[in-house]
């Protein structure tokens, strides 16, 4: 009786994991490539230039990094900003994912989707692994652009010299985009590794670091290392800039980033 | 190419042993069975060699592939797995339904599956282009004498990164997006 019982439940689990959306439980292989482009990035640009005052106007933004497999972390976040009015987007500065995954990307889009206030990303060097470059393009978009919001200029680098065989950061185009300083009140870099990675052996740091200074840069903001760290350096025209590694999500932390005409704020703040 | 190679090799492979079982009476077949396999992390299609050892033991040697049209990009792969065979549940004169369990060693052909141009450690498992997937299993193997002790199984897999992010993510990860399912044939070659 109890294994004619056990068989009948078995079949049914079966039968039932067969009928009720079977199609996404036969998995090829993780390393499937999503088909179409859901272009997020031109998406939440849209919003966030629709938002964007011809002036300057001082503003908070919220800023995360490497939120990789912390899920729940990331799903804590969403909710926190969610229950916040006084931020105008957040941006992450890369390694949404482990693997680079079209499965991972799913899981952390479908978050971050719930956001009410419009996110931006830069690709991290975990997001290019196996065909993450191309889940990469297909859930959000390009590597390299860059946006304008209340008079301050974003630009968003990648930065994965190793998982782009060494042809990024491309120096020209960061160059170019920061060429025209004069027209904003700040400039601000977002990257997931910053100049001083351990990757970027001395002469293309030094190449990075020199574009960075040579503009009006107010804050690099990147991840990578895990770890919350802020800098200053003062230039020697007068003006400062800051390097921020903002941390991963695991710590169940968060930053804001507060854009006064006179400055930039950090404040580190935990969910 | 190599991919190709191998995965033409072993449809080869397993159309001789199938000749051998069919044509020559006196051969013994270099297995036990032919597989075919839809699905499990193998594959759109799979097709190997399955051996087994006692009672409880037996070992499948796929290789499969799935298509640009399916996964995006053409996916070649070579798996091996490990089956533990629990009792029968039950056996009639129809068939034999057993469950066991099984761990699968899956290997993802192409550079771009690679981490070996990154310094050592930089990258840890499972980041590599093998991966294991632990699964359950169900078989039902016909008792009838006309089928020759064919067999149709299923199995409910989780690939290792999956199970990895699915154990540290409860609030947010549902069981369904984590799992894969299977279906299979054995054919005996005896």
């Amino acid at each position: 009786m109890l294994i004619s019982s056990a068989i009948t439940t078995a079949k049914a689990t079966v039968l039932s994991l067969l009928l009720v959306g079977c199609e996404n439980l036969f998995d090829y292989s993780p390393y499937s490539i999503e088909s179409g482009s859901q272009q997020r990035t031109a998406i939440h640009l849209s919003r966030v230039e629709n938002a964007s005052l011809p002036h300057f106007e001082p503003f908070r933004f919220a800023l995360t990094a490497d939120t990789h497999a912390y899920y729940d972390q990331a799903d804590q976040l969403v909710h926190v900003l969610n229950q916040r009015h006084d931020i105008a987007f957040l941006l992450i500065a890369g390694d949404l994912t482990d693997y680079g995954l079209q499965q991972e990307y799913q899981w952390k889009t479908d978050i971050l989707d719930n956001l009410t206030i419009p996110y931006l990303t830069a690709i991290g060097n975990h997001d290019a692994l196996n065909n993450g470059k191309e889940n990469y393009q297909a859930f959000f978009g390009g590597f390299d652009y860059s946006f304008v919001y209340n008079q301050v200029k974003f630009v968003v680098l990648n930065s994965n010299s190793w998982e782009f065989a060494n042809t990024v950061p491309r120096l020209d185009w960061l160059q170019a985009e920061l060429d025209n300083d004069f027209l904003y009140q700040h400039q601000i870099v977002l990257t997931h590794i910053g100049p001083y990675d351990q990757r970027f052996t001395s002469q293309p740091s030094q190449d990075y670091l020199a574009v960075l200074k040579q503009y009006f840069v107010s804050l690099v903001a990147a991840g990578h290392d895990h770890l919350h760290t802020y800098s200053e350096e003062a230039l020697s025209n007068g003006q400062t800039i800051s390097y921020l590694t903002t941390g991963t999500v695991k710590d169940s932390a968060y930053v804001v980033v507060t854009v006064e005409s006179g400055g930039i704020r950090i404040d580190r703040e935990h969910l | 190419m190599v991919p190709k190679s191998l995965f033409v090799a072993a449809q080869i492979l397993v159309l001789w042993c199938a000749g051998v079982a069919h044509g020559n009476e006196s051969s013994r077949p270099i297995a036990d069975s032919v597989i075919f396999q839809h699905a499990g992390n193998m594959g759109f299609v799979s097709a190997g060699l399955g051996w087994q050892t006692g009672a409880h033991l037996e070992v499948h040697l796929l290789a499969g592939y799935a298509p640009e049209s399916l996964e995006g990009i053409d996916i070649y792969v070579a798996g091996a797995k490990a089956n533990y065979l629990f009792n029968p549940l039950v056996s009639n004169e129809q068939t034999t339904t057993r469950v066991y369990t099984g761990l699968a060693f899956i290997y993802y052909f192409g550079n771009r599956y690679s981490t070996r141009d990154y310094p050592r450690g930089y990258y840890t498992y499972p980041s590599y282009q093998w991966h294991l997937m632990p699964y359950l299993g169900i078989k039902l193997t016909s008792n009838d004498p006309a089928q020759r002790g064919v067999s149709l199984y299923t199995e409910i897999g989780v690939i290792d990164a999956y199970l990895i992010h699915f154990y540290n993510n409860h609030q947010t990860l549902e069981w369904d997006q984590a799992i894969n399912l299977s279906l299979g044939v054995s054919i005996p070659l005896h």
